[in-house]
């Protein structure tokens, strides 16, 4: 758990974060949204001591990280940055490993975990291994990020605009895998973004922040249904919702029992988002479409279903 | 294809060192048969080999003059760039910027013989005088090598947990190498060539012949102490031009 009170920032006069309070319980997502200048990198560079705060205490599991060695307290924590910031000099396999190395881990199990690392994060370790950061794409070279972060199992993680710089395909997936990772993974993450449909997507919570200062701390859901105020409302805008959908799979869901002759509908399947399924209702211009899983038809979405899932207050689970 | 390609440029790097090596030593070694080049060259002379000394006691001496001012100039230049980085040193690194092209003014010639008084004739004021003119380029290159450094990179290695030492000997000096080496060929480079005028302190090298064929109006001194001292420079930038393994391929 990571707990910020009172949190302030100020260089030559201007509060960068001013007074922020905010607490990301173990195992969640958090993103810190808002427009550019908001603070946001700060918050999360205070986090792990790459900067100082003017006043106000961070703490992690219970413990204030200014009675801490920065550089110890930043070997428990993932950090994964916007251009990824590989080491050039070293190959795939030197850079995953330059955290275990820094903890002193022993030969073999380094070797274990960076072909572990390589393969969670989609990268053969024999073809990506001996490479250099030069010779892999933006999106591998995230990747390689991601992998570097996790090597030491930290039980929290740190990312600062992490898919910002890639294209917006490889962006996409990068997040989905993201989302996926996170599922299986349950670390304590800070993520910090400008992009609301990434924030919506990946965040457990949206740390909503503007001027230094904390706007709203929910779930994407209660900022759609429920913005603390004006800006709040004005930032997601009208299409919240229709972003909000991008959370939930179909097999989520309440379906509609399928009807006779419902064989002649265009079939989906179960895993697919409701954004993705709305999507396919339009592209098609079908009334409904039969939701199937493992090729077995289960149920029937239409527009209704749609209304009816929104009715219902739920947390995201399609991942 | 890219690993064949490197392999390429590896062997052909390799084959111009093994050239040039031996181009030095023929020359150094096998005084008949330099001597019959030197025949041919300059053709109108009467004697083509320096007699005061063998070439191979000349190469000798050049190679100390330029190797022991290179030597000294690194590590002070070293030291210095380094001094300049630090965070006391940081006012200090615009002095250093602007002192360094400025030093480069300076003729050596000049200095050398300024510095005689003090030092009496031989190599001293050679090595002295070369190493004050290495001392500043070098430190140029460590500095401008470390600051090349991408700030991601640095912030990076930072956020990962590497303490400032870490930081410098597993990311930073590595990445300012080729920077850094660039500074130090360019100094062993002058000095092997620059050396040659530790002839007129009587510090000895290559330089004896020129100044004896400069005297006599004999062309063949001269080339008997030009070919080699520009065969070791040659020698010396090749071995130093080197590219680091993460750029190739």
């Amino acid at each position: 758990m990571i707990e910020i009170s009172g949190l302030t920032k100020e260089y030559g006069g201007h509060r960068a974060v001013d007074g922020l309070d905010l607490t990301v319980a173990s195992g969640e997502l958090t993103v810190l949204l808002g427009p550019s200048g908001a603070g946001k990198t700060t918050v999360l560079r205070c986090i792990n001591r790459l900067i100082e705060p003017t006043s106000g205490t961070v703490c992690v599991e219970g413990v204030d990280v200014a009675t801490l060695d920065p550089v110890e307290l930043r070997r428990r924590m993932g950090y994964v940055i916007q251009n990824v910031g590989l080491f050039p000099n070293m190959t795939i396999r030197e850079n995953v490993a330059a955290v275990p190395r820094l903890l002193g881990w022993d030969k073999r199990r380094i070797a274990e975990r960076i072909d572990e690392m390589l393969e969670l994060v989609g990268l053969d370790p024999e073809r990506y291994g001996g490479k250099y950061p030069r010779q892999l794409s933006g999106g591998e070279a995230q990747r390689v990020g991601v992998a570097r972060a996790l090597a030491a199992d930290p039980p929290i993680l740190l990312m600062d605009e992490p898919f910002g710089a890639v294209d917006p395909l490889t962006r996409e997936r990068l997040q989905r895998e993201m989302r996926h990772l996170q599922a299986r993974l349950r670390k304590t993450v800070v993520f910090v973004t400008h992009d609301i449909d990434e924030a919506v997507l990946l965040g457990d919570r949206i740390a909503l922040m503007r001027d230094g200062r904390l706007e709203q701390h929910d779930t994407p859901e209660a900022l759609w249904r429920r913005p603390a105020n004006e800006f709040v409302r004005r930032f997601f805008g009208e299409n919240l919702g229709l972003r909000v959908i991008i959370r939930y799979c179909l097999a989520d869901v309440r379906l509609k029992p399928l009807e006779e002759g419902a064989t002649a509908l265009p079939r989906i399947d179960a895993g697919v988002t409701l954004k993705e399924a709305l999507a396919e209702l339009v592209g098609r211009r079908a009334r409904a479409l039969a939701v199937v899983r493992d090729g077995a038809p289960i149920g029937m979405f239409d527009f209704d279903v749609l209304l009816a899932s929104l009715a219902e207050e739920g947390d995201g689970a399609c991942s | 294809m890219r690993a064949r390609s490197v392999d390429r440029q590896a062997l052909t790097r390799w084959l111009g060192i093994a050239a040039l090596a031996a181009a030095t030593a023929w020359m150094t070694f096998d005084a008949r048969g330099f001597e019959r080049l030197l025949r041919v060259l300059a053709p109108g002379e009467t004697s083509w080999l320096y007699p005061t000394k063998p070439l191979t006691t000349l190469m000798a001496e050049q190679i100390w003059l330029a190797a022991a001012a290179s030597a000294l100039a690194t590590a002070a230049g070293f030291a210095l760039g380094a001094l300049a980085l630090t965070r006391f040193g940081i006012a200090f690194r615009d002095l250093v910027l602007s002192a360094g092209s400025l030093a480069q003014t300076v003729p050596t010639v000049a200095l050398m013989a300024l510095l005689v008084p003090l030092t009496g004739y031989g190599p001293e004021p050679v090595i002295i005088a070369l190493t004050l003119y290495g001392i500043l380029p070098i430190a140029l290159n460590v500095i401008s090598g470390i600051e090349s450094v991408p700030p991601d990179v640095r912030d990076a290695a930072t956020g990962i947990g590497m303490r400032r030492w870490q930081r410098v000997i597993r990311v930073e000096l590595p990445l300012a190498w080729p920077v850094i080496v660039g500074g130090i060929k360019n100094v062993v480079v002058i000095n092997v060539s620059a050396a040659t005028l530790g002839a007129v302190v009587a510090a000895g090298g290559l330089g004896m012949p020129i100044l004896a064929g400069f005297h006599d109006y004999n062309d063949a001194y001269i080339l008997q102490g030009a070919l080699p001292s520009i065969a070791l420079a040659l020698l010396a930038d090749r071995l130093l031009t080197v590219r680091p393994r993460w750029e190739r391929g």
